[in-house]
């Protein structure tokens, strides 16, 4: 799988498409995949990834509607896996989630796949065990619409076609990025140029924009949260579709397959026509480019307007740092303009207006859905181009309104043929908001994860129907299992048929669907980290038959509830001149375990030892109740004991105590915390960790009643080290080095 | 003493010749690196060469030589640091075509006046009405299109709401030939031709009209020819109500255009689409007069 260039040209194959669907119907259609462990080099170091028979993405797997599928799965792993299929209505138990409708496959067990192919389309799979989606498990999935379909349209579904699985490569080991991301390291924003450093904001004359942003108590924002080395369109960075002419119009079947990342799709020959959307039609809409939210799926049409020329299509990570493309004909390569780079300042003052003290998000009433407001096209150059001082606010979120560039919404999206649901069904309704924490990187529905809560009750032919509201500050692509739900749109019968739903920060979307599939199915965010971080919810049908699959459901509920109690692990030490200095943590969604030391070289500086164990409280989890041990020794001679601040007497020399206290993260991300000592001593602190002063360089200090204090700075030099200074009133002054995990 | 000295020496001396020799190979590989390509690039002049040598020579990457007149330059880079197809490819990003790569439109309108050149590399092609769509407007598009009855007044129309659409679009190559278009339709007009309601009229016009086309139908920026469009507004005001066009025109307005002082526009859009402006300001303006 080494990133081999345009020499693996592929010719443009669609005669299938015809052969195939003669075929008679109820055809078995039989694959066999291999899962393997494998390295990978696609930035000059040797990875680990996997690999499904010998290939990344996994291949493509193509079937004809009234088709029997039968996909054995060997697993040649070290490890578990299972295999889900992205946007198929099927039988629960051949949904592919782990613990939830099956066991996951063992290493070295044979296990089929086999359900009855029901609808057409484009749709994709990918495992949905633990985080092996990210390093290559990801595949197209293609299912062709019979000839003799009612809904066959001369035109679109007759013209050659090009699957492409789109995705994104990470020299990092997923567990670590999940790791990093749960420790709000700014390690991806370092390396993406988005850190939104005091420096950066002063030379940019935004420092009013930046004190807003620490005051609302909001780390640096960005539109994505991990930094990738690569992306990929079929496993490569670039290559060509040869034999095009001047007129030939290409239907390209375009999934996105990646864990983390939105992409912009945009084409260098002229207008995109988009004809359909998760696998279902929709009236072909013409548009200049549109965004693909992560594991949604779009058909869009291109014609290649000139002969011996090839015309680049361009898929661009949403956070504008690197991109993929594909050549469509022959010849000199005609090529698109890169996407500027992001106003991050535009976006945190943005931010800064919708945010209000309480966390919440305040949409100024503009009643935003369906993708039509953009709150990041503030931050688009080639959108807000040089200024608009004419615009009104509310336009100014409205990139097809100030722009010439037509942007796809969900609102221009409209099924060919009605969409109503059966009449006469009771409708259950239920209203979700996504809640998020990017601090400490929790994300849930209603501020509980998955974990938290129980699952939802279903009754077999009730119509559902869900109100997503989006308090968080980030997207997120809300999936479906099992079933395509409506957007309510404005389309009227018309509404278009999805199993993805993209709802932007203070988006207010509507879906609705018919409960007409048995058995435990998942709906949630499908940002890989967000989903293992417990982002989501169960629907459950009551009265299904018992899943033959799951012997014990639930001990193996508790398994997949596992995922999002994970507790993550961070620890740091500076090496300094004038001791060592360090902490370790452990943290999940609600609890914290930290140890801070402070470690001297000779009796007179002594050492320190404080833990707490605490509770995270509340949405925004500012608030944190602890209790604590403490532990110091010294040697101070005929120093006595020192009296603190409340003219307590309070001995370090030898002091061993447990404690009860809170920590509040104030405004400008202060930390204050208030703790009582078993012998009745008080210790009020305030401190402050990470100011960003300039893109590597971070500044920390702490003071408080017994009269210490200490401030330190560190320039950041790779993921795992740093050069640390620092001044201890218990340690005085030190240099070091700083290492972290 | 002295002997043993002399002895160790010749030691040396055949050490360090050794040592020249195993260097030797490896100076010659570190000039290996360095790549020499034959490269066809458009619009290499004396001027641009500086402009795009900047495209690619970031951090003494490459650099070209190429004499005036030459139709084929000398990239010289080094092929441990980038490629021949990536260079190219910078250089296509900076608005120059070449033998790989075409220059996305942007990037070729973005350059300096006096870098342009013309573009024989790149394949004519019309933006196509796509057969999928049949909106309302393509169909009056094609309407127009195929009528063998289309006076010379409404060709005249048609030619100016392109050279709109295209300074709306910032299209500068599109303008110029909708320029073009109009001034020849305007040359071929017959007396017979103006409507009773304009001919007391008509040569004001004609002249207003052949005073900045040819200005219009040449190769300039943007900005240059947005300025010119503004005098063709009173004459094409006046043969909109004329034309009798298959559909409202619309007259509008941009208090900001020209310095403030405002400026009118025809266009077959209801909706405002600023052609002063374009991206930087699309919806600036209003609709003063419509004409039906």
């Amino acid at each position: 799988m080494k990133y081999n260039q345009p020499s693996a040209w592929l010719t443009l194959l669609c005669l299938y498409i015809f052969s195939i669907a003669q075929a008679k119907a109820q055809r078995v259609v039989k694959y066999e995949l291999y899962v393997k462990d494998t390295l990978v080099n696609f930035t000059g170091k040797s990875k680990r990834a996997i690999a499904v028979n010998g290939q990344i993405p996994m291949p493509t797997l193509t079937f004809t509607e009234g088709d029997t599928a039968e996909i054995v799965v060997h697993n040649l792993l070290n490890e578990p896996t299972a295999l889900h299929w992205h946007g198929l209505i099927l039988p629960n138990r051949e949904d592919g989630v782990p613990y939830l409708t099956q066991m996951p496959i063992k290493p070295g067990e044979v296990y089929t796949y086999r359900f009855p192919v029901k609808q057409n389309g484009t749709h994709w799979y990918h495992s949905h065990y633990g985080l092996q989606e990210q390093i290559g498990m990801y595949g197209s999935m293609i299912l062709n619409k019979r000839p003799t379909d009612q809904s066959f349209r001369k035109g679109i579904d007759d013209l050659p076609v090009v699957p492409l699985i789109l995705s994104e490569w990470t020299d990092m080991k997923p567990e670590t990025v999940h790791r990093l991301l749960h420790n709000a390291s700014d390690w991806f924003a370092i390396r993406k140029g988005a850190t939104q450093s005091y420096a950066e904001a002063i030379k940019q004359k935004q420092l009013g924009t930046k004190l807003t942003n620490e005051w609302k108590r909001m780390l640096a924002m960005d539109v994505s949260d991990v930094y990738y080395d690569k992306f990929l369109i079929n496993g490569i960075t670039e290559s060509t579709f040869k034999n095009l002419k001047a007129g030939d119009r290409v239907r390209l079947r375009i999934s996105n397959g990646g864990a983390s990342t939105y992409f912009w799709l945009r084409y260098a020959g002229g207008k995109i026509t988009v004809v359909a959307s998760d696998g279902n039609d929709v009236e072909p809409v013409e548009v200049d480019r549109l965004m693909i939210a992560v594991s949604e799926t779009y058909d869009v049409v291109v014609t290649i307007p000139a002969s011996e020329t090839a015309f680049e299509f361009m898929a661009t990570s949403e956070d504008r740092i690197r991109s993929a493309s594909i050549f469509l004909g022959d010849g000199v390569k005609q090529l698109i303009s890169p996407l500027p780079r992001l106003n991050y300042f535009a976006g945190m003052k943005m931010m800064n207006g919708m945010m209000k003290m309480n966390g919440d998000l305040d949409d100024m009433s503009m009643n935003m859905s369906l993708n039509q407001m953009d709150m990041n096209a503030v931050m688009y150059p080639e959108i807000t181009g040089a200024a608009p001082k004419q615009t009104s606010t509310t336009d100014l979120y409205r990139p097809n309104k100030i722009s010439s560039i037509k942007t796809l919404n969900y609102a221009m999206l409209q099924a060919p043929a009605s969409t109503t649901l059966p009449p006469g069904a009771s409708v259950k309704q239920y209203r979700f908001t996504l809640t998020g924490n990017m601090n400490r990187y929790v994300w849930s529905i209603d501020n509980r994860v998955i974990s938290e809560t129980e699952k939802i009750p279903v009754k077999k032919g009730e119509t559902l129907r869900l109100i997503l509201y989006n308090n968080s500050m980030m997207r997120h692509p809300m999936h479906l299992h099992g079933h395509d739900f409506r957007i309510l749109n404005g389309k009227g019968k018309y509404a278009p048929l999805k199993n993805v739903v993209d709802v932007m920060p203070m988006e207010t979307d509507t879906l609705e669907f018919s409960a007409n599939n048995e058995g435990d199915w998942f709906f949630h965010c499908h940002i890989l980290y967000h989903m293992m971080s417990g982002m989501g919810r169960i629907f459950s049908y009551t009265d299904a038959q018992p899943n033959p699959l799951l012997p014990a459901p639930e001990k193996a509920y508790r398994k997949l509830k596992a995922d999002d109690r994970m507790a993550h692990f961070m620890a740091r030490n500076d090496f300094a001149t004038n001791g060592n200095d360090g902490e370790a943590m452990l943290q999940n969604t609600r609890y914290s375990l930290a140890t801070e030391w402070r470690l001297g070289y000779n009796n007179m500086h002594g050492y320190e030892i404080e833990t707490h164990f605490g509770r995270y409280i509340g949405k925004m989890q500012w608030l944190m109740p602890f209790i604590g041990f403490d532990h110091r020794y010294r040697d101070m001679g005929d120093e006595g004991p020192e009296k603190n601040l409340f003219g307590q007497i309070n001995t370090k020399n030898k002091r061993t105590q447990f404690s009860l206290g809170m920590a509040y993260t104030l405004p400008m991300l202060l930390v204050a915390q208030a703790e009582v000592y078993h012998d009745g001593n008080v210790r009020v602190q305030l401190m402050r960790e990470d100011i960003p002063i300039a893109k590597r360089l971070r500044a920390d200090f702490m003071v408080n009643t017994d009269k210490e204090y200490m401030a330190g700075l560190l320039y950041i030099f790779t993921r795992n080290m740093g050069i640390k200074t620092h001044y201890d009133s218990d340690m005085g002054w030190g240099v070091g080095l700083s290492l972290n995990y | 003493m002295f002997y043993i000295f002399l002895r160790y020496s010749f030691v040396g001396v055949t050490f360090i010749c050794a040592a020249i020799l195993l260097w030797l190979p490896s100076v010659a590989s570190a000039q290996n690196k360095h790549r020499t390509d034959t490269v066809s690039i458009s619009g290499l002049t004396l001027t641009s060469k500086p402009f795009i040598e900047k495209a690619i020579g970031g951090s003494g990457r490459a650099k070209l030589e190429w004499s005036d007149g030459e139709e084929k330059a000398v990239m010289i880079y080094d092929a441990k640091k980038s490629s021949r197809a990536e260079l190219l490819k910078q250089i296509a990003l900076a608005g120059f075509d070449n033998s790989e790569y075409l220059a996305p439109d942007e990037a070729y309108q973005n350059l300096p006046a006096p870098l342009r050149y013309k573009r024989v590399r790149k394949p004519q092609w019309a933006a196509t009405i796509n057969p999928l769509i049949k909106t309302r407007q393509a169909v009056k598009a094609l309407e127009v299109a195929g009528n063998s009855k289309a006076t010379p007044l409404i060709s005249i129309m048609s030619n100016y709401l392109q050279l709109k659409d295209a300074l709306v679009n910032a299209d500068t190559e599109a303008a110029a030939t909708a320029a073009n278009g109009m001034l020849s339709e305007l040359k071929l007009i017959k007396p017979t031709d103006i409507p009773a309601s304009v001919t007391k009229d008509w040569t004001n016009y004609k002249q207003q009209l052949e005073a900045v086309l040819p200005g219009l139908g040449k190769d300039s920026d943007i900005e240059a020819k947005r300025q010119l469009f503004i005098s063709l507004s009173p004459a094409m005001h006046g043969i909109a109500k004329a034309a009798a066009y298959q559909q409202p025109l619309y007259y509008q307005f941009c208090p900001m255009a020209n310095n403030g002082k405002g400026a009118n526009w025809v266009s077959q859009f209801a909706e405002i689409k600023n052609p002063y402006y374009g991206n930087m300001m699309l919806n600036c303006g209003q609709t003063v007069e419509t004409i039906k």
